[in-house]
């Protein structure tokens, strides 16, 4: 169940993030920026104020509210902005896709020897492609919730924030 | 839709199991590399769906907005995110289908969760960046930094080349290789990864994942932020900008001698609408000309007119010339024509950087030859029409810092031209006034604006209207001779030579004017008689 410390670390989470998007802004940052900053503050390794129970507890929120974003990211996708984006988008999404993947692969395959610290040589030689190759998939998505909070700040509309939240580039 | 996302989960299911298999010297598995995600996609999507629907039928016997609204959007969502959880569905995608087909088929459902959307995105934030921890990424950050690297250049030039290949607007172009977030679903997937791998190398890439994140999260949202102000779509007026630039004491129009060519005027990479840019009949107007003028000087032109073959001629004759234009038909004194229009020249070029008003109309007469309907009329395309057009134009030129507004007047807004023209020279001598409080309102954030007030200008619409004011029974060439004699420099102006006053207004060449009206009319509105 819920603890009253967790309600406290809720509260405590809320006034640093304020704060620092609020400095995030005067600095003509995005407040995204101050929020990343206050939970890296706020994180285990730099204040001792929060415990891992209530970071565990926290991410599970963290859960909730991206399912909130995902509605508001679907919200702000009409298909009648999307007339004469589709094939651009479609494009757009697989050719950087493919090339993001290609490239973190072709990057990371020639240093597979020296890349992963403390582990068998001769081992690595032999996955550093299929080890590449996965985290070239991982390297695929965007991060819709960052665009989504950067246009509601800017309060954005074109085609260019169309096809952003269409396929999260 | 979200297709990045939908293509991600998908080759990741797939290059997972094949990693997986071979790390462990085992056989692959088609159900866990490929029906697995198929099925997380199909069922996310169907899920999303039907719960977007329901909230559609619920949302007919409930009010649009306000708590109610709220209370069924979010408990919705949450309903949506507890069986995306059962069933082994991805939660975003899941969520994101449901609010794409609510607010698609209703839209007040899209504004209902509006109110709490901020403190969403600042919890979110917050949390999703506490799982850092430095003393984990210590080992990892060549391999961190070797994602970074790989990922960024590759988004950034597969999203030009896209671009490229589907023949995006400009602004897509210019602009959509520049947003390289990443955070919630690189997570998740890291997760995914660790547990599924196991030791030696799940903990190794979950570590290198965190740390390549963490770095994205703090230099990403600043770069997709001055992305977003480029393309010139972000509407928040940004309060901070402005403090600066008046604590600087100048605005950001660049001076003349800064990197500007003294021989000739250029206007290379800017966009200019020019409005009435066509011509009413064979021959040569002040806006076809000035469209002419300024595609040679470098810029692109969106040509816009009443009629749409008038623009599309002017179009073409730039395009001869090797010039950049576009053809645009809108009835100016029509707020929403216009509105479409603009946000078409938006679409296509992404900027506005200088704006040419040079429509109008007339009729002869004084007080008694001029109806109520008539004056309404005139009134409207002369002077409204620069109103509906501000009201356009000037937020996206704030947006850019920087702008130049061009209204064309005529010497009958300034003198009696020696006969009764009264709505025409009234609607005229609005111009000045409006380009003038226009000039002052706007001049800290970066946009010019000066009227031209041109005298007897040889165009086809004065040789299709004026004549039979001269009494010459509509002979031009009697009409012509009576003009010439009246002018100082002897012979009315071409079009032309208000189209290069007006390209020098539009240029950086220009940058210390604003706020005034320059005559261009041989010298007749200073002579005596």
């Amino acid at each position: 169940m819920i603890q009253y410390d967790l309600i406290l670390s809720l509260g405590l989470l809320l006034v640093v993030g304020g704060a620092l998007g609020w400095l995030a802004a005067r600095l003509r940052l995005p407040r995204i920026t101050g929020y990343i900053c206050a939970g890296i503050l706020l994180s285990l390794s730099v204040l001792p104020l929060l415990d891992r129970r209530q970071v565990n507890e926290l991410t599970t929120l963290g859960l909730v509210l991206l399912g909130v974003i995902g509605f508001a990211i679907g919200c702000s996708i009409r298909f009648k902005d999307l007339r004469g984006l589709g094939r651009a988008i479609a494009g757009i999404t697989i050719v950087q896709g493919f090339l993001a993947w290609g490239l973190t692969i072709a990057i990371l395959v020639p240093f597979g020897a020296v890349l992963y610290v403390g582990m068998d040589r001769a081992a690595t030689v032999g996955h550093a492609l299929p080890l590449a190759f996965l985290l070239g998939a991982i390297a695929w998505p965007t991060a819709p919730a960052v665009t989504i909070a950067l246009i509601r700040e800017l309060r954005c509309k074109g085609p260019l924030t169309t096809s952003t939240l269409s396929m999260w580039p | 839709m979200a297709l990045s996302d939908v293509a991600a989960v998908v080759a990741f299911g797939l290059s997972l199991e094949i990693v997986r298999a071979m790390l462990d010297g085992q056989a692959f598995s088609w159900e866990v590399g490929v029906a697995v995600p198929l099925f997380k996609l199909v069922g996310s999507l169907a899920l999303g769906g039907v719960l977007g629907l329901g909230l559609v039928l619920l949302g007919r016997f409930m009010p649009n907005k306000g708590p109610l609204a709220l209370a069924s959007a979010l408990g919705g969502i949450l309903l949506c995110l507890w069986l995306s959880d059962q069933w082994g569905l991805s939660l975003i995608l899941s969520t994101m289908t449901m609010g794409m087909v609510a607010a698609n088929l209703r839209p007040e459902t899209g504004l209902a969760i509006e109110p709490v959307e901020g403190i969403v995105f600042l919890l979110f934030f917050v949390i999703s960046s506490l799982v850092f921890e430095f003393d984990a990424v210590q080992d990892v950050w060549l391999l961190a930094i070797l994602i970074i690297v790989g990922r960024c250049t590759g988004k950034f030039f597969g999203a030009r080349l896209g671009a490229e290949l589907t023949q995006a607007p400009a602004v897509l172009k210019a602009n959509i290789g520049l947003l390289l977030p990443k955070a919630g679903l690189t997570m998740g997937l890291a997760f995914i990864a660790r547990d599924t791998l196991g030791d030696p190398y799940g903990g190794y890439l979950f570590n290198a994942l965190l740390l390549s994140t963490l770095v994205n999260m703090l230099f990403a949202p600043p770069l997709a932020k001055w992305a977003l102000m480029r393309s010139g779509e972000a509407q928040a007026f940004d309060k901070n900008a402005s403090r600066c630039k008046s604590l600087i004491g100048h605005s950001k129009i660049r001076y003349f001698n800064e990197g500007s060519d003294m021989s000739g005027l250029r206007l290379d990479g800017s966009v200019a609408l020019i409005l009435g840019a066509g011509s009413s009949a064979p021959g040569m107007s002040i806006g076809k000309a000035s469209s002419l003028a300024m595609a040679r000087a470098g810029a692109k032109v969106a040509a816009l007119d009443l009629s749409h073959d008038a623009a599309t001629q002017t179009v073409d004759d730039i395009t001869a010339e090797g010039g950049q234009a576009r053809a645009y038909a809108a009835d100016i004194a029509n707020q929403t024509q216009m509105q479409a229009a603009i946000d078409a020249v938006m679409h296509d070029w992404g900027r506005i950087d200088i704006l040419q008003i040079n429509a109008g109309i007339g009729k002869v007469g004084g007080p008694k030859e001029t109806s109520i309907e008539d004056w309404g009329r005139i009134q409207k395309v002369n002077l409204e029409s620069i109103l509906i057009v501000s009201q356009l134009v000037c937020p996206i030129m704030v947006q850019q810092g920087k702008g130049s507004i061009i209204g064309v007047s005529s010497v009958a807004g300034m003198r009696y031209i020696g006969y009764p023209h009264l709505a025409y020279s009234v609607t005229k001598a609005g111009v000045i006034h409006f380009i003038k409080m226009l000039a002052q309102q706007y001049a800290g954030q970066g946009i010019r604006a000066n009227t031209i007030v041109p005298g007897l200008i040889d165009t086809p619409r004065i040789r299709k209207n004026v004549a039979k004011v001269f009494d010459a029974d509509g002979d031009m060439d009697k009409t012509s001779a009576a003009r010439d004699k009246q002018v100082p420099l002897g012979r009315m102006g071409t079009p032309w030579e208000v189209a290069s006053v007006a390209t020098f207004l539009a240029s950086d060449n220009a940058s210390y004017i604003t706020g005034t009206e320059i005559v261009v009319d041989g010298g007749l509105t200073g002579k005596f008689v």
